[in-house]
């Protein structure tokens, strides 16, 4: 029950420390995560957007050099020049030097189609554009840059088209858009990351440089809006930087995963959550440690009031026993006295008579005296009674306790003799003297030597030992009787408590000579010989030296 | 005749009674009271030379009746009887000038043999006042 109860403490301070030690940290921690994963994350964001703006400038740069380079051809040439097939093809192989150039066509306003320099000439030779929407556009616009695609040619290609500046002919060339994906891809971000470029619908223009798109999620389509400069966008475990290439018909896309991106953050994080396990562990032992010492004071201080509580308890117990024993032990002197005197008087009277005419005189005499010494008996009783009262102390005087118990023990020699019981003195030759009260103590010695021969009986052997420590003296009467009963152990220093036979103890010797013996400043305790051979009842008083009295006198 | 005169204070008629008839068959005056009020009335009217005085009785208790009994007749002495067997009372019996005390229960015999001493205390005390008294009336001029 009460060890329940510490346990319970126990665990509740262990647990009111440890989370005392470790909330702090945990937000600390916590927020030292949330702040390095935001820093990250921004830093991420910023790379991106650098990423995205570098790519944007390099692909404008290709798209406008190219757009650029053709309008200067259509400034430079006019129509008649370029008509004649000798002089494009001249054309083409300057411009093809590059290596990215497939063909180039020069087309009239109406959409036939002049003059071609490339690989696909039987397909478009006859093949009028007027239709195309394309074309529209560049008539209109003067420049049109398509997106790309497969069309007829099996190989990936955009279109520029632009148209002179007489508005005679349209000069169409076909880029390699292989070249294109070089330049997209040129310099490498991350592994981690994906490029590519899409127009509006949300056509793959570019393949992604991980191949692992070919076409965008519901998703990523609603990325394609209308935005100035770069845009950020978070999804998910994805991060999304976009621009708007070529006049806003293209999108730059760069997709990247947050997580794979963050591995200082990773790391970060690790060291954290290990500093804050370790910490959790350390603070857990220090909380155990801790909560086990303070209860275990705790314990030591209950034990320390219930064992001073029932000292008190003891004490009043004895006090009140004490008053009650003096009123009885009054009340029944008086009515003694009247009893030993009246026998007395009985006594003095049967002197007189004749015993040659009172033939039952012995008979009276006998009884007489019979009265007398059971008045004696009962009065004894009352005088220790009595004892529990006696407040006054008697006088301390320097004891040599060894003295004091060889002079006990004489007063015992002749009963001892008689039940032939054998009583070995061992004594502590270097016993220091103390002050004390001897007659009062020498009570108890006889008192508990005495019950050591009823304990013992026939035959039997009783030890007296006298040791000493620098503080105490030390008295051990040990018997070989059958010693005491665990369940009564604790009961024999109650008053009245008996275990001999009816009118042979008053139950009070014990609890008297604890009385005195707590008087005394000592303790008398009892218990049973480890192998249950016997009892061993020891007296511990305290070592005084000389009052100051004693000394000046 | 007797030898010596005393005065028993006990509230108990049997006490007293039987104890009067013990003494009186030893050759010794004996008269009781039953408290002290009516001891001290007893001792105003006439000389005893002891008196034995219960501790504890109604009205009167025996300490304060052995004030006023030194008071009255100082050269008187006192025997405290107690039944409370506490060495306390007695002490404090002899403090007041009690010439000893008795518990009770006690044998006639031992009351005897302190009712002998505290008479020879008293007859030597009387002598040395009388041969004081001789002395002094000796040295007067006539």
């Amino acid at each position: 029950m009460k060890r329940q109860h510490y346990n319970t403490l126990t665990q509740l301070l262990t647990a009111g420390f440890f989370f005392c030690g470790i909330i702090p940290i945990f937000i600390i921690g916590t927020t030292s995560i949330y702040t390095s994963k935001q820093m990250a994350v921004k830093e991420l964001e910023q790379t991106a957007a650098q990423v995205v703006q570098h790519r944007q400038n390099v692909i404008n740069n290709f798209l406008d050099h190219q757009v650029e380079l053709f309008s200067t051809i259509t400034m430079l040439y006019p129509l008649e020049y370029l008509q004649q097939q000798e002089h494009l093809n001249r054309l083409f192989l300057t411009l093809s030097k590059s290596g990215n150039l497939v063909d180039v066509q020069i087309i009239d306003t109406n959409g036939d189609p002049l003059t071609y320099v490339g690989p696909f000439s039987s397909e478009v030779k006859d093949k009028n554009f007027k239709d195309q929407s394309w074309f529209a556009e560049t008539l209109v616009r003067g420049t049109y840059v398509s997106d790309i695609f497969t069309g007829y040619r099996s190989t990936p290609h955009f279109v520029i088209a632009l148209i002179d500046p007489l508005k005679q002919y349209i000069l169409r060339a076909t880029i390699n858009s292989g070249a294109f994906n070089a330049l997209l891809h040129s310099t490498q971000v991350d592994s981690h990351g994906e490029v590519f470029i899409v127009n509006k619908r949300g056509e793959l223009q570019a393949p992604s440089l991980q191949g692992q798109h070919n076409s965008l999620t519901e998703e990523e389509l609603q990325l394609i809006r209308p935005h100035s400069g770069t845009s950020l966008t978070n999804w998910g475990e994805y991060l999304y930087a976009s621009t708007w290439l070529n006049h806003g018909e293209w999108l730059l896309l760069l997709k990247m995963k947050t997580d794979d991106m963050l591995s200082s953050y990773q790391e970060h994080l690790l060291r954290v959550v290990a500093v804050i396990a370790i910490t959790a562990l350390i603070f857990f032992i220090i909380s155990i440690g801790l909560s086990r010492f303070i209860v275990a004071r705790i314990a030591k201080a209950d034990q320390e009031a219930t064992d001073l509580d029932q000292h008190m308890a003891h004490i009043e117990k004895m006090a009140n026993i004490g008053r009650l024993a003096a009123g009885v032990a009054h009340e029944i002197n008086n009515p003694l006295q009247m009893i030993l005197s009246q026998a007395s008087w009985l006594d003095e009277l049967l002197q007189d008579e004749d015993p040659t005419c009172l033939h039952n005189l012995e008979e009276y005499n006998q009884s007489v005296g019979k009265i007398k010494q059971h008045v004696s008996r009962a009065s004894k009783i009352t005088q220790r009674l009595l004892g529990f009262s006696r407040k006054i102390s008697e006088e301390q005087i320097n004891v040599q306790i060894n003295d004091l118990v060889e002079e006990t023990l004489s007063f015992l020699d002749k009963e001892a003799q008689r039940s032939n019981i054998e009583i070995n003195l061992l004594l502590d030759q270097d016993l220091p003297t103390t002050m004390t009260e001897g007659n009062r103590l020498q009570q108890v010695l006889l008192n508990l030597i005495e019950n050591a021969l009823d304990a013992v009986e026939q035959d039997g052997k009783v030890d007296i030992r006298t040791s000493h420590d620098n503080k105490t003296i030390r008295i051990d009467i040990s018997d070989n009787g059958p010693g005491i009963e665990v369940e009564v152990l604790n009961k024999i220093w109650n008053p009245f408590f008996t275990t001999k036979a009816q009118g042979k103890g008053t139950g009070l010797g014990l609890s008297i000579s604890q009385n005195i013996i707590h008087s005394l400043g000592g303790t008398l305790g009892a218990e049973n010989k480890p192998d249950g051979a016997g009892a061993i009842f020891t007296v511990k008083i305290p070592i005084n030296s000389m009052t100051p009295s004693t000394l000046l006198g | 005749m007797t030898r010596y005169s005393v005065l028993i204070v006990d509230d108990e008629v049997d006490f007293r009674e039987i104890t009067t008839k013990q003494l009186t068959r030893r050759d010794v005056y004996c008269e009781s009271a039953s408290d002290g009020d009516s001891a001290l009335q007893m001792i105003e009217a006439r000389d005893y030379d002891i008196v034995v005085l219960d501790m504890k009785m109604p009205g009167k208790d025996g300490i304060e009746t052995l004030r006023e009994i030194k008071r009255l007749a100082p050269m008187t002495e006192v025997i405290m009887l107690t039944g409370h067997a506490s060495v306390e009372s007695g002490i404090n019996g002899i403090k007041y000038g009690a010439f000893d005390y008795l518990m009770k229960p006690m044998e006639i015999e031992s009351l005897v043999e302190k009712l002998d001493a505290a008479y020879e205390r008293k007859r030597i005390q009387q002598e040395k006042i009388d041969q004081a008294q001789t002395k002094r009336d000796m040295a007067r001029p006539s």
